[in-house]
């Protein structure tokens, strides 16, 4: 029976190693979630994606795919002065503010909140709130009057933006900010067409999308077929958005 | 010379056990940029873990999503333990989960200790009633990952714990666990997997219906019950025409030489009767 030991212990090594090697080369093996919340199951809401299912992991614009909250909005929201908010992970919220001393944390609650508002998706309780996020959603009439006035009595004034802590800074430089609302930025909802009419040159979003001859497929899905980051490429899009 | 061959089965063991652990630090050190083994990728527990895959089906099924932390390659992990149980048994507790490796060393402590008393604190009757404890443990998780959406068992995990027993992210409640857990098996071999582990529960009633098992030769046996004493499960092996227990995790032990005069124990694919049974043989083929 010796080499039936001998037969298990390698049965046991090759199965597993093998058995993932065959996933990973079938697109089976991830390590990483899927970035995309759960549905809500049942009542008025049901189908849509649950804004209480987002995670810490998420990024900013994983948020935009799912909830069509522009990802810039999002960062103006919630004090990030960053040139690629699209990949700002939510999580990093927490050690940003860790040391501010607010009476309420910022952090993914308060994203999955904001969220829940500015959709009119249902609530599942209250978390803390930039003065700016409450006032984009009174803005934008997300919210009325009365919830307003209980929402900015407690909201925490940033007074300004905050950088991304150093360890999560991108290797490039920081450019001077420069906010679009979702008609005239590039988003994850955009169309090839609506990109051209926002004055992006043809021969550069096709540069980066393989081509533009159908104009109302969505730039994000062709730049991801092209292998290329959204996030990134977007963020150069919007460089040869003219200014009005 | 018995035990030489048995080195197989933990070359393999400590080979997980150390791999895994590089993961945990790794992942953990990783965060703060200064990764010891930056040739391995970066993977969390969470994403290996196949009792984790079993947790995310569950969540799929109620909600159509993983549970947050879990990912697909715990699917696949799951997956893959299943196949190796149904073709070999629960060999992934044997030769692979370092919760029972490192239960297995304590063991060894213990056995040193308390010699042949170890492993006999437990009368059998009790252990007989204790032993259905971890599917009351596998039915709980069951229920309240259905519920909840998220890890619970996370809580009082003692796998977790051990390899994430110097961060922040531990419970006190996996420590507890882990160290009575440890304790324990000072006293009896792989304490945990006999009495609350879901996973070895899952696997053990998998391994019911797996192709091959060790079979006792009736014809052969003089039911000296030396493979009752030898069996670190405290199964009553001389009982049983083939050892289908869930608690079986074809550690081997009962087959090795000098265990069983009489040979009367084989581990096969087929059910044994006066003709000469299919069994893994030596060279590696069906006989």
């Amino acid at each position: 029976m010796k080499g039936t030991r001998l037969i298990l212990a390698i049965s046991a090594v090759v199965l597993i190693f093998g058995g993932i090697l065959i996933s990973d080369a079938l697109g089976f093996w991830e390590t990483t979630g899927s970035k995309e919340p759960r549905k809500i199951e049942s009542g008025k809401f049901k189908g849509e994606y649950d804004p209480w299912d987002i995670r810490g992991s998420y990024t900013f614009g994983n948020v935009e795919d799912a909830f069509n909250i522009d990802s810039a909005l999002l960062a103006k929201a919630f004090g990030v002065k960053d040139d690629n908010p699209y990949d700002f992970q939510i999580k990093n919220l927490e050690a940003m503010y860790e040391d501010a001393g607010f009476p309420v944390e910022i952090g993914t609650g308060s994203v999955k909140y904001f969220t829940a508002l500015y959709n009119g998706l249902p609530l599942e309780g209250s978390e803390g709130l930039t003065k700016q996020a409450v006032n984009i959603l009174y803005e934008n009439l997300k919210i009325d009057e009365l919830l307003y006035q209980q929402l900015i009595a407690t909201a925490i004034d940033l007074s300004g933006t905050y950088e991304k802590p150093d360890s999560e800074k991108d290797a490039g430089t920081e450019t001077d900010e420069e906010e679009h609302d979702s008609a005239t930025s590039v988003t994850g909802s955009t169309t090839v067409g609506q990109a051209l009419d926002m004055g992006i040159p043809e021969e550069i979003l096709a540069e980066y999308t393989g081509t533009t001859k159908d104009r109302s497929a969505l730039v994000k899905d062709l730049v991801n077929t092209m292998g290329l980051s959204f996030g990134e490429v977007r963020t150069t899009l919007n460089q040869y958005i003219p200014a009005n | 010379m018995k035990n030489k061959s048995r080195w197989f089965r933990y070359s393999v063991q400590i080979f997980f056990f150390v791999l895994i652990g590089m993961f945990a630090v790794n992942h953990v050190l990783g965060e703060t940029g200064s990764a010891p083994f930056p040739f391995l990728p970066d993977l969390s527990l969470h994403a290996i873990c196949p009792f984790g895959g079993i947790e995310s089906i569950i969540s799929f099924i109620s909600a159509g999503t993983l549970v947050p932390k879990l990912h697909t390659s715990t699917v696949v992990m799951s997956v893959i333990v299943v196949v190796m149980t149904l073709v070999f048994g629960s060999i992934f507790c044997s030769h692979i989960c370092p919760l029972g490796t490192i239960q297995e060393w304590f063991g060894k402590i213990g056995r040193k200790i308390f010699k042949k008393r170890y492993n006999k604190f437990i009368p059998q009757k009790v252990h007989n009633v204790l032993k259905y404890f971890r599917y009351v443990s596998l039915i709980l998780t069951i229920i309240l990952t259905y519920n909840a959406m998220k890890l619970v068992f996370l809580e009082v995990d003692p796998y977790y714990a051990l390899y994430h027993f110097f961060t922040d992210e531990v419970t006190i409640g996996s420590l507890v666990v882990l160290g009575v857990t440890l304790i324990g098996s000072l006293f009896v071999e792989r304490p945990w997997c006999k009495y609350a582990c879901p996973y070895g529960a899952a696997l053990g009633l998998i391994s019911k219906i797996s192709i091959f098992k060790i079979r006792r030769d009736k014809s052969t046996c003089n039911s000296c019950t030396l493979c009752d004493n030898e069996c670190p499960m405290n199964i009553e092996i001389s009982k049983k025409d083939s050892i289908g227990d869930s608690l079986c995790n074809r550690c081997m032990i009962c087959t090795e030489d000098g265990i069983c005069s009489k040979d009367s124990l084989i581990y096969s694919a087929k059910k044994i009767s006066s003709k000469k049974p299919s069994v893994l043989s030596d060279d590696g083929g069906l006989s």
